[in-house]
């Protein structure tokens, strides 16, 4: 069975961070960490250039933080949604460290790692996906099975700025930005 | 740098020390190890309750082990422990302080495995300054310059006539501490040929931001150089003596700021 | 530690409990056949679905301020709010502002009870009071006032930050509450949209038009001046999907790479306040290169129509051949322009027949161009005129003018031109927001007729939306009398008034739901003018900037926690708020503070009625019922809406009024000519010197002008006012990205942090407008001018000078 994903259009992102709102209101997240987060690159190439990247946890095929974590706190569902079991956490960070996203959070007031969970409490209970992908007003950031979302058309596993994919395997498929600006 | 990193400065610089200190002792092959021996095992047993302070439930750190089969830390603490339990049973029963014995062999090779387990924790493709060969180079430099010179400062304090044995460890030292500075401009070198945003930062990190540890960092593995070389030189045996715990105190200080600038100066890849 | 919920209150077990204890529950999820990948082809899913776990309940409510009018669900578990989502089955969905509206209920920046001051305005030191008291305390100071002074001394302010039908805003409560008072001094004008209004209102002869639901249909985008990837992002998905659809081009004239620029097909950087130049220059290619739609313009504008120069008339066709190049003074005024009249009829020139006919005549082919002798006057149509003046924008004078450079001008038009339906998305732009406002919207409207977009599906204008733009009419909720004419003070004038005490003394100010010390300019000129004032009454959520300038603060309720209507000032549909959870602290509704205030004020009885039956008169002239309100928003315009599609205009004329006698009359320009802004560098060189620097304000993700500034999920993003300067104005001032600074002009002074960016133009900053309700040093409306659009007495924040500094003391 094919694990879950999420999609991102870099061309539909506005930055507008609905998503990172929408992920800290539904999982009622500290201020602090951040789940999600929505980043802007900026540059000059021929001109000034401006996207942005909203990332949360790529629920990689090759989770390096669950290999890398001592207490065994981190696991990977069937469904390939990365989860993290806080009363096993004793915060040595070392997920943290590995992860190319920074999906790991530390909560200062915890001590314990917390991350982006897919929402799989609204999968468990059957009321739809994760309420950042929902919550998104321009369809930038979808999310489906791993099969279907790579099969979306332009869909691609690397992205510029971000980090080699062969590290962990994301799962998550981009349609890059459009060169633009005639 | 998070305040809690310096728990790990602690823990890697005296474990680290404790390992190379053991596996000289075991190549010395002398009766007085045994005294030895107790003191690797106290500077160990130091280094690994400042670790617990990394975790931020301490009391839980019995967890850390669980993930044997795929988390180098649990691998760490699991050799690191065997390490300090097999001291433990050696300084114990054995008071000959011999080194060909099966249980020495086994707390050596623990020992080794422990070092082996340090370093693998950090070859994370997503930490480019850390990633590369300058993590088991510097860890094991570190083992071997402080176990060297850790065994020779034992000998200053505890063995009236020990010279020329001191002497020879000081050559070691010396030839290992040279290698340190080849190390770090090769590191920094590769770091700024990565290309990476990540590397960049990081090479940008010691030369810019930390370039005053760093200067800190090579003066005094240079000041250590000249002490070792005036141990070498001098025919003075009270000044031979003295140079050489300078030279652990100079160089312990340039293993702290060399450690810290491990942990200042990691910068993750991507965003 | 016990968790938090949603709202911030300390609670034993919430969601996130679950989270961290059933991280290994649940396994196999029901992924396979539940139909959950619907997101997949980007259909959404249902209300159902938003529902987090069995016992929730869903209660509609909407977005209040001046912004989308999102629908909003908010889910109660137990009499606790748990959490704030948008709803999949609106038109659009609910953004990072609406949705953090969860963090109002317990930020602490919340008003929780009625205060009293308790030392100097704006020293923040208060005394905790009751209702009664409050309420007591303000009835008998404004009996005193109202008896001493009369109504003219009541200085009031009722804003968008919570805009529906028992609040604040137009047709609310609020403004019924202080007619029934007998009247007081209001505003003139609008900081927000005068210049647009009168834009429309010169040639269009008014209306509100926007399409944005038809935005599906358009081939090409002109965002011009605005930011619609910021301001309308609810709806960006139909221009994504125009895009995807039928390869739509989106091109933004902006001086700055706004998030919709970074989007575009096309940038055009332009220089701050010469938006109409660029219009101009493009009319230009549209006549020379006979882009445009000649069979359009014929029948639907007054562009045929015969005018003549003062008495004799003017021999266009040689002695425009002498006009200066454009942005240098005409040597006609035009305001001299008289149409040929016949009785009520006004005359075009009928070629076949040789002579001056009604312009109504059916069958008549009007001759747009050539010149006339009638009656002993010279007479041509409008359009020579038109011509004439757009003849002296040629590409190099426009970008001498606009800094846009000259080979961009004729792509550009002929782009436009040639995708039909092109939508030009105005939004109350910041590019009318300067000293000429009114003229930059009518060279869009112009651009538009000229073009034949106006009245075709996905084509036009699009200004602002909502039903009440588009026609629609609701009753304020409480009638009004008719009281005796009170002058009002210009809206960009309320400092300058209150010192000299213009055009009478005020003694009480009563401000709701406003941020008026972060949003009008002259901040500084406004606290100044507070030491004339009596009584200053805030009413709202949080202790704003405002609210700490007050002698009394009332603390109100979260659109959570009251009843309420939303009846489409903003968005076509009209939907009912319903209450979800009950006031927090000692909250109460506008509703309830205004019909207390009426009680003790004499005139209560016509308040004193339950929201039922006020809802229900407010909305008699929708035809929508509050049963119908009860199952969802309702929409009650056609589907799809065109705006003028029957091509009829409310001018004079009853056509597109490219001469426009609304402006003749008022005393302005009938046809559009460029006019250079008064506080730009290259205008005011002595004021350079002090303040070279143009600045424009922006609008951010995270805020609706002075609105959720006090959300601690929005303000760990967007955390510090941001002064957005370019590399080369930021190197000669030894400025780092990243660094404190200080912006200034005579007007004050504010703390920001510098993004140095090339994204926006050499010469221009730009800060983010509205910041400062919580910190006041950095409130751009410090800088911002207190001089006003000459036609329509609009904002010009945007015409503004500053120079910045290193260092961060204010």
């Amino acid at each position: 069975m094919s694990q879950v994903a999420f999609f991102f259009d870099v061309n539909r992102c506005t930055g507008c961070r609905t998503c990172e709102v929408a992920c800290k209101v539904e999982n009622e997240v500290e201020v602090g960490p951040r789940w999600r987060k929505v980043n802007t690159i900026e540059g000059d190439q021929g001109g000034p250039f401006m996207h942005h990247v909203s990332m949360a946890c790529n629920q990689c095929e090759t989770p390096v933080c669950a290999e890398a974590c001592p207490s065994g706190a981190i696991t990977k569902r069937p469904d390939g949604i990365v989860v993290v079991d806080e009363s096993k956490c004793i915060g040595a960070r070392l997920c943290a460290w590995a992860c190319p996203y920074d999906a790991p959070q530390f909560s200062a007031d915890t001590g314990k790692m917390q991350k982006c969970s897919f929402c799989y409490h609204r999968i468990d209970a059957g009321v739809g996906g994760p309420a950042c992908a929902d919550a998104c007003p321009t369809k930038a950031l979808q999310w489906g099975t791993l099969d279907k979302v790579a099969a979306k058309d332009g869909a691609t596993i690397e992205l510029p700025v971000l980090p080699d994919a062969e590290i962990t395997r994301p799962a998550i498929r981009f349609r890059p930005m459009k060169s633009r600006h005639s | 740098m998070e305040t809690r990193d310096w728990s790990l400065v602690i823990f890697t610089i005296l474990t680290q020390a404790a390992v190379g200190a053991f596996v000289v002792l075991q190549f010395l092959d002398r009766p007085a190890s045994r005294r030895g021996r107790a003191a690797v095992l106290a500077v160990l047993s130091v280094g690994l309750f400042a670790a617990l302070f990394h975790l931020a439930t301490p009391l839980e750190a019995f967890r850390a082990v669980v993930n044997f089969g795929s988390s180098w830390l649990s691998r760490e603490i699991v050799f690191g422990s065997l390490f300090a339990g097999l001291l433990t049973a050696l300084v114990a029963l054995d008071g000959s302080g011999r080194a060909r014995t099966p249980l020495a062999w086994l707390s050596a090779v623990a020992a080794v495995a422990f070092l082996y387990c340090q370093i693998q924790i950090y070859m994370m493709p997503a930490q480019p300054s850390w990633n590369s060969f300058a993590t088991p180079a510097a860890f094991s430099a570190t083992a071997l310059r402080l176990g060297i010179l850790g065994v020779a400062g034992g000998l200053v304090l505890r063995e009236p006539s020990a010279d020329r044995l001191i002497r020879g460890l000081s050559y070691a030292a010396i030839f290992v501490l040279v290698l340190e500075l080849l190390i770090v401009p090769l590191h920094l070198t590769s770091l700024l040929g990565d290309g990476s945003r990540a590397a960049t930062v990081s090479a940008n990190r010691l030369i810019g931001d930390y370039g005053t540890v760093l200067g800190l960092r090579l003066v005094l593995l240079c000041a250590g150089a000249l002490s070792l070389g005036a141990v070498l030189l001098t025919k003075n045996s009270r000044t031979m003596r003295t140079m050489t715990l300078a030279s652990l105190g100079v160089v312990f200080l340039s293993e702290l700021c060399g450690r810290f600038l491990f942990y200042a100066a990691q910068m993750r890849v991507g965003l | 530690m016990p968790s938090q919920n949603g709202s911030g209150e300390p609670v034993g077990t919430s969601r996130r409990d679950f989270l961290k204890w059933s991280a290994l529950v649940g396994g196999a999820s029901a992924l396979g056949g539940s139909g959950l990948f619907v997101s997949c082809d980007g259909s959404a899913p249902g209300i159902e679905s938003t529902v987090a776990a069995a016992g929730a309940r869903v209660v509609r409510t909407a977005n209040t301020p001046e912004c989308l009018h999102c629908a909003l669900l908010a889910h109660v578990e137990d009499g606790r709010l748990v959490k704030v989502t948008g709803d999949p089955d609106f038109n659009i969905m609910a953004c990072a502002r609406g949705i953090s509206r969860i963090r109002q209920l317990y930020s602490p920046h919340r008003l929780k009870y009625p205060m009293r001051r308790a030392g100097k305005r704006g020293e923040d030191k208060w005394e905790r009071i009751s209702w009664d008291e409050a309420l007591d305390t303000i009835a008998t100071k404004y009996k005193e006032i109202l008896d001493e002074h009369g109504n003219q001394a009541f200085l009031t302010f009722g804003g968008t930050g919570n805009w529906s039908t028992l609040s604040t805003g137009i047709l609310g409560l609020y403004s019924s509450f202080w007619n029934r008072f007998g009247g007081s001094t209001k505003e003139i004008s609008q900081l927000c949209c005068a210049s647009v209004t009168e834009g429309f209102n010169a040639v269009l002869g008014g209306g509100r038009s926007e399409f944005r639901d038809e935005w599906v249909h358009s081939r090409y985008f002109l965002a011009w001046g605005n930011n619609p990837a910021v301001t309308n992002q609810g709806y960006m998905k139909n221009l994504f999907q125009a895009r995807e659809d039928h390869g739509a081009r989106l091109v933004t004239v902006d001086p700055r790479l706004s998030e919709t620029a970074a989007l575009s097909d096309r940038w055009v950087q332009i220089k701050p306040g010469t938006d109409s130049a660029l219009a101009l220059g493009m009319i230009r290619v549209l006549f020379e290169e006979g882009l445009f739609d000649e069979d359009y313009v014929r029948r639907f504008s007054n562009a045929s129509f015969l005018v003549r120069l003062g008495d004799e008339g003017y021999d266009l066709a040689e002695l425009g051949k002498t006009w200066p190049a454009g942005g240098e003074t005409l040597p006609v005024d035009l305001r001299h322009l008289r149409l040929l009249r016949n009785g009520d009829s006004c005359m075009v020139w009928d070629a076949s027949a040789s002579q001056a006919v009604a312009a109504d005549t059916p069958g008549v082919r009007a001759a747009l161009t050539g010149s006339y002798e009638i009656e002993g006057a010279r007479y041509q149509p409008v359009f020579e005129w038109m011509r004439a003046i757009a003849a002296r924008y040629t590409p190099s004078v426009v970008e001498e003018i606009t800094g846009v450079p000259s080979d961009a001008i004729a792509s550009m038009t002929r782009e436009y031109a040639g995708a039909k339906p092109a939508a030009i998305i105005q939004n109350m732009a910041g590019a009318q927001r300067t000293d000429h406002g009114t003229l930059t919207v009518i060279g869009h409207i112009y651009l538009a007729a000229l073009t034949g977009n106006i009245g075709v599906l996905g084509g036009g204008v699009n200004d602002v939306g909502g039903y009440l733009g588009q026609g629609g009419r609701i009753n304020h909720p409480v009638p009004l009398q008719k009281n005796p004419p009170i002058p009002g003070i210009p809206c960009t004038k309320i400092g300058e008034y209150l010192v000299e005490q213009k055009p009478h003394p005020i003694k009480a100010i009563h401000v709701a739901g406003t941020g008026l010390l972060t949003q009008y300019p002259n901040t500084k000129k406004i606290i100044e003018g507070l030491d004339n004032v009596d009584m200053v009454v805030v009413q709202d959520i949080f202790m704003t900037t405002t609210a700490r300038y007050a002698d009394i603060v009332l603390p109100v309720t979260t659109l959570f926690e009251t009843r309420n209507l939303l009846a489409g000032a903003r968005s076509r549909y009209i939907q009912l708020m319903n209450q979800a959870i009950e006031p927090l602290f000692e909250s109460r509704s506008d509703r309830w503070i205004m019909t207390e205030l009426a009680k003790r004020l004499g005139f209560g009885e016509a308040f004193d009625k339950t929201d039922e039956e006020l809802l229900s008169y407010a909305l008699e002239p929708t035809g929508v019922t509050l049963e119908e309100l009860e199952k969802g928003p309702v929409n009650p315009l056609p589907d799809p809406w065109i705006p003028f599609v029957d091509k009829k205009f409310n001018t004079p004329s009853g056509r597109i009024e490219f001469f426009s006698t609304y402006l003749l009359d008022k005393g302005f320009d009938p046809i559009l000519e460029y006019l250079h802004p008064v506080e730009a560098p290259w205008v005011d060189t002595a004021l350079a010197e002090h303040y070279p620097l143009q600045l424009i304000n922006r609008k951010n993700h995270n805020h609706v002008n002075s609105s959720f500034h006090h959300q601690d999920y929005l303000t760990e993003i967007w955390a510090s006012q941001v002064l957005q300067i370019h590399p080369d104005d930021a190197k000669s001032r030894g400025i780092e990205d990243g660094a404190r600074i200080r912006v200034f002009n005579a007007r004050g002074a504010i703390e920001a942090k510098a993004h140095v960016t090339a994204s926006i133009m050499n010469g221009v900053v730009s800060v983010t407008t509205g910041w400062g309700a919580v910190d006041e040093k950095q409130t751009a409306s410090i800088l911002s001018p207190d001089k006003y659009e000459p036609i329509s007495l609009g904002h010009t924040l945007n015409s503004s000078m500053v120079e910045v500094a290193r260092g961060d003391t204010a």
